[in-house]
């Protein structure tokens, strides 16, 4: 069958973002070069026609410095920067969505930024080392099982930056590390979901979907999916694999993420690393294994199911030098003419004083 | 510079007006906090693509609830220039009085395949907005950031920073399709979006749309691209760059100084019709009269709305 090909995510940075990491740099960062937290958000697709895409906002600074103004530490700029990333990451995946500054009906995609404080520092990032290392913490979340319990740990973002704070430039750059051991293969064609499950079936899941996003908000982006009866699904966390799955060598093992992309054939990013995560856990069952590439969208005060998905593919064990070595990693976004290669924004119309008055005028 | 003093008088004007307490809402059709409060979570509840925010925190307005400040839709597309689409007078109904136009009434969802970026023609842009558009593209000391193409003189030149062998090429990757448009194996079509903020404005007592542009490669659109999105007949008069009130951020604003008598005739109508109009609905209409002024931005509102 054909080689399965994800849709990559696309970065989408707000004005105010850049107005923030301004000031966050003047204020706090100074000439730190520490790593520090953001947060961003994806949300299902919506549109064919528009890339998946993790947006940052003026809000992506929040969990930080609420983190800092609450340590009794926080006296000195310095220990704005959380010691620990992973430890603060882990706790950022395991709060409850609500919580969280961002919108509604989105999850988490948790990011590590490295602003430079010069063009050249910029450029001379090791960015390979990098993002090798950020794989390697989050292969440490899914051989821990602490990705299974808090799944927002495998949506993660790097964001490299360098500010030209005199004359409103920004550059940066995202990677969003996808861990895979080979290409996957998907054992049937793409499917609609009405094809493969009936709408009293769907209609029964998105109900057990949206009690699932309420009682357990971080656990609303990768779930489990359960046959209750012949027209009635159940969403499950996937922690919960042996209630959703009570015998083990069931040939009915369905999955399902909240899936940014809305391509017919395609599934989204944050599918790679949920498969892997899969395959170093339950790939010894050595089954087909149903996806659904959920896709809820809003349309004119409806809820819309239809542009969702179904693949099929063999969940199989990894192999003993897959396991020593670690996964590898890929995931720098390209920039605007497809190189692998950083953006740069001008905001001096929007956010220079001085221009400010003038495009008043 | 009129323009900008009006903008320093309204602020001063906004600062001095009391906060709207008891409900006006029929008799002028203006609104309270509250109020905007109570019509934002009903557009909120219907419309889930919408949410509130609280922006910054030192920009706080102490008559809305922190976490309720404005409401905010991201990446709504826009698939085609205003312009570019076939436009007869039969496509034009009068929404109230002749304050609003409803336009493009007849135009249904647009299809990948008409799909043509026409290129903008700033000739047609007039007035203050051509006066600053002109010092856009003249000044060469000022940076500007429209060049689409990226040949921009005052952009540093990053192509240096390109790094071929990062990483091996990875055939799980969906390739993106190029920027160019015209690429017969696209499987995205790249397209403009927005970013639909919705604050309350003290001074007029009504709900005020803002807008931010990007372009196809997710780069900030330059006013006079912004132009292209709005309809001719408000771009002249009824557009401003101004600076968001929550934010530091400068981006375009539909004014809000006819808001409240267009709400006022629609409320009048629908009371001469036998019917009542809760103010939970404000937000919904407001939406769609404001669509008359960028009809090819694809916001979630609830269509089948009437009034």
């Amino acid at each position: 069958m054909a080689p399965l090909q994800f849709a990559p995510f696309s970065s989408a940075v707000d004005a105010s973002f850049w107005h923030m990491l301004s000031r966050q740099k003047l204020d706090v960062y100074k000439l730190s070069d520490e790593p520090h937290p953001v947060l961003g958000y994806y949300t299902m697709g919506e549109h064919p026609d528009m890339p998946a895409r993790v947006c940052v906002n003026q809000a992506a600074f929040a969990p930080e410095s609420a983190a800092a103004s609450s340590s009794p530490s926080s006296s000195s700029a310095k220990a704005a920067a959380p010691t620990d990333l992973e430890a603060f990451f882990a706790q950022l995946a395991s709060a409850q969505v609500a919580s969280l500054p961002i919108p509604t009906q989105s999850f988490p995609a948790l990011g590590t930024l490295f602003n430079a404080n010069t063009a050249d520092a910029f450029k001379e990032f090791d960015k390979k080392a990098m993002l090798e290392d950020m794989a390697k913490k989050m292969w440490g979340c899914i051989t821990s099982g602490a990705a299974i319990k808090h799944p927002a740990l495998l949506n993660r973002f790097l964001l490299l930056c360098f500010a030209d704070l005199k004359k409103y430039h920004f550059y940066y750059w995202f990677a969003f590390p996808a861990l895979y051991v080979g290409e996957l293969e998907s054992v049937a064609e793409p499917a609609p979901l009405f094809d493969t499950f009936s709408a009293s079936q769907m209609a029964s899941f998105q109900a057990s979907h949206a009690e699932l996003s309420r009682t357990h908000p971080d656990q609303a982006a990768f779930f489990l999916v359960s046959k209750v009866s012949d027209d009635k699904l159940q969403a499950h966390a996937l922690a919960d694999w042996a209630a959703a799955f009570p015998a083990e060598a069931t040939d009915d093992i369905t999955i399902g993420f909240a899936d940014p992309c809305a391509l017919a054939k395609n599934p989204g990013w944050p599918l790679r690393n949920l498969l892997l995560l899969l395959s170093h856990w339950k790939g010894y069952l050595n089954r087909n294994v149903r996806i659904i590439c959920y896709r809820e969208v809003s349309r004119g005060g409806e809820l819309d199911l239809s542009q969702s998905i179904v693949l099929t593919v063999r969940l199989t064990p990894l192999s003993a030098p897959d396991l020593a070595e670690g996964p590898k990693v890929v995931g720098w976004e390209k920039n605007a003419k497809q190189k692998l290669g950083p953006r740069i924004v001008d905001l001096s119309s929007s956010m220079d004083p001085t221009r400010l008055a003038e495009t008043a005028v | 510079m009129t323009a900008f003093l009006q903008s320093k008088l309204h602020g001063i004007g906004e600062f001095l007006t009391p906060v709207l307490k008891a409900s006006k809402f029929k008799e002028t059709g203006v609104i309270t906090p509250e109020e905007f409060i109570a019509a934002g979570d009903f557009l909120v509840f219907k419309c889930p693509t919408w949410s509130w925010e609280s922006g910054e925190e030192s920009k706080r307005r102490n008559f809305l609830p922190p976490d309720k400040q404005f409401l905010v839709t991201r990446n709504v597309p826009c698939f085609k220039r205003v312009k570019s689409m076939e436009y007869s007078e039969n496509d034009e109904r009068v929404v109230e009085g002749d304050d609003w136009v409803e336009t493009h009434i007849g135009h249904e969802s647009l299809q990948k395949t008409d799909l043509q970026e026409i290129p903008g023609d700033s000739s047609a842009i007039t007035a203050k907005s051509h006066a600053s558009a002109a010092k856009d593209d003249d000044d060469d000391d000022v940076p500007d950031i429209e060049d689409a193409d990226g040949d921009d003189d005052d952009i540093p030149d990053i192509d240096e920073f390109e790094e071929d062998n990062l990483e091996a090429c990875d055939p799980s990757a969906l390739a993106a399709p190029s920027a160019a448009a015209g690429d017969a194996d696209d499987n995205i079509l790249r397209t403009r979006t927005y970013d639909l903020y919705i604050t309350y404005d003290k001074y007029y007592q009504t709900p005020r749309l803002w807008l931010f542009g990007h372009d196809e490669s997710r780069k900030p659109l330059s006013v006079t691209k912004m132009y292209e999105d709005f309809s001719q007949d408000h771009a002249k008069k009824t557009v401003t760059m101004e600076a968001h009130p929550n934010l530091s951020i400068t981006m375009a604003s539909i004014h809000p100084c006819r808001h409240s008598n267009v709400m006022k005739k629609i409320i009048s109508n629908v009371e001469v019709a036998g019917k009542e109009l809760g103010v939970h609905l404000y937000l919904m209409i407001f939406l769609k009269f404001v669509q008359s002024v960028i009809p090819t931005i694809e916001y979630d509102y609830t269509r089948e709305f009437s009034f």
